[in-house]
């Protein structure tokens, strides 16, 4: 019945702008690294030697000059999202060129190009140029925002968190081979077997306190401190692919929206 | 606390964008959990589903030639990125006999399974 309550509550709850639209920032920023690696793939699949696997038969692959025009509306409407100008444009804009990609082929899929999707639409309604944009300091005011889309991306954090732990409760990964086989750092295939099993049930769960530590006010700042260790620890240990920095600002982003307060709206003003 | 606004969208329309909102907030959460754990059972890394190097690449790939000669194959050079969801056994022998004019069969194993699979190259 609460919970009901609570949810007849949520459109009327306000959010801070402030780091929502930090947030939307290195959001933006995710996606211009992520145009880049695009631009790649897309031209790699107008490799006729690579294998092809399309989602949808009728959806046409683009050729190498659609590709550049592509990758050009793709960096400006992530530019302008980065920056906080005519979001409501922006945001629709990468969200049907990401979702062209998710869509395109089997192999254009990743977890990373999902989560910036998600957190481009979730962004996008929040009203996230609201705070920390040339837009807002244009509009000389900072008012609040839409909270719910800010505690959606909560909700998405502990999903990824939290799934991703569970995805490795398996003998496979809990006997350390998927990390024996990933890490990269010189020496490491002298240490025992012992060592990556240890090294795997502490990834489990750190993946674990992290789904659930945000939620609690006083563990928040070590859920913060320890993620970013987290994501840190991957960079340095496994091979440093664009993949793994967009994905680690990708979580950073969401980190910031859980020190933002989330209210009736009478506190902040309107906006 | 009805009579809030949302976003400045007056009555009677405020209703329907409140239902709009809390419809949306649910069907969110409710695929947000429901596809992760429909697919959690699954041996690999599903799409959607938030699994991560929850597991390592599958199979290796062995081209065998008519002269008895052997040379491992890198899915890399055939394959656009590989995933490890995708079960290339279906579709990389065929693409590297295809190539590679002198392969006689592609031989695919998997190590933690301890199984190997021949596929004769159709000539």
């Amino acid at each position: 019945m609460q919970a009901v309550e609570t949810l007849k509550r949520l459109p009327d709850l306000r959010a801070d702008p402030i780091p929502v639209g930090l947030a939307r920032i290195g959001v933006g920023v995710a996606a211009i690294i992520e145009a880049f690696e695009v631009r790649s793939e897309l031209n790699q699949l107008a490799d006729p030697d690579l294998l092809k696997l399309p989602r949808l038969e009728a959806l046409p692959a683009l050729s190498p000059a659609w590709v550049n025009i592509f990758l050009g509306v793709w960096l400006a409407a992530a530019l302008a999202f980065c920056f906080g100008v005519r979001v409501r444009v922006a945001g629709p804009v990468l969200l049907g060129l990401m979702t062209y990609v998710l869509v395109l082929d089997y192999q254009l899929y990743s977890n990373h190009l999902y989560l910036l999707t998600i957190l481009t639409l979730l962004l996008t309604l929040a009203d996230s140029a609201a705070g920390l944009s040339l837009e807002s300091r244009r509009r000389n005011r900072v008012g609040s925002i839409p909270a719910w889309p800010v505690i959606l991306m909560r909700i998405q954090l502990s999903l990824v968190y939290g799934f991703a732990a569970a995805a490795k409760l398996n003998l496979v990964y809990l006997s350390g081979l998927v990390l024996r086989v990933q890490l990269q750092v010189p020496g490491i295939d002298a240490l025992p077997a012992w060592v990556f099993t240890l090294l795997a049930l502490a990834s489990v769960g750190t993946e674990a306190f992290l789904a659930v530590a945000f939620w609690n006010r006083r563990l928040r700042p070590l859920a913060f401190f320890v993620g970013i260790g987290f994501h840190l620890t991957i960079l340095i240990t496994m091979r440093v692919v664009p993949d793994l920095i967009t994905f680690a600002i990708l979580m950073a982003s969401v980190y910031v929206t859980f020190f933002g307060s989330v209210d009736s709206g009478a506190r902040a003003g309107q906006g | 606390m009805s009579d809030t606004t949302v976003d400045g969208i007056a009555s009677p329309d405020r209703r329907l964008v409140r239902r709009a909102v809390i419809a949306f907030c649910v069907a969110f959460v409710a695929l947000g959990v429901l596809i992760p754990l429909r697919l959690l059972p699954n041996p690999a890394n599903r799409p959607f589903g938030w699994q991560m190097y929850s597991a390592v690449s599958g199979h290796h790939y062995e081209i065998r030639f008519s002269d008895g000669s052997t040379e491992t194959a890198d899915p890399g050079h055939y394959v656009l990125r590989y995933r490890s969801e995708v079960d290339y056994r279906r579709y990389l022998p065929d693409l590297i006999c295809e190539k590679m004019p002198r392969a006689a069969e592609v031989v695919a194993s998997n190590p933690l399974a301890g199984t190997a699979e021949s596929y004769p190259c159709k000539r």
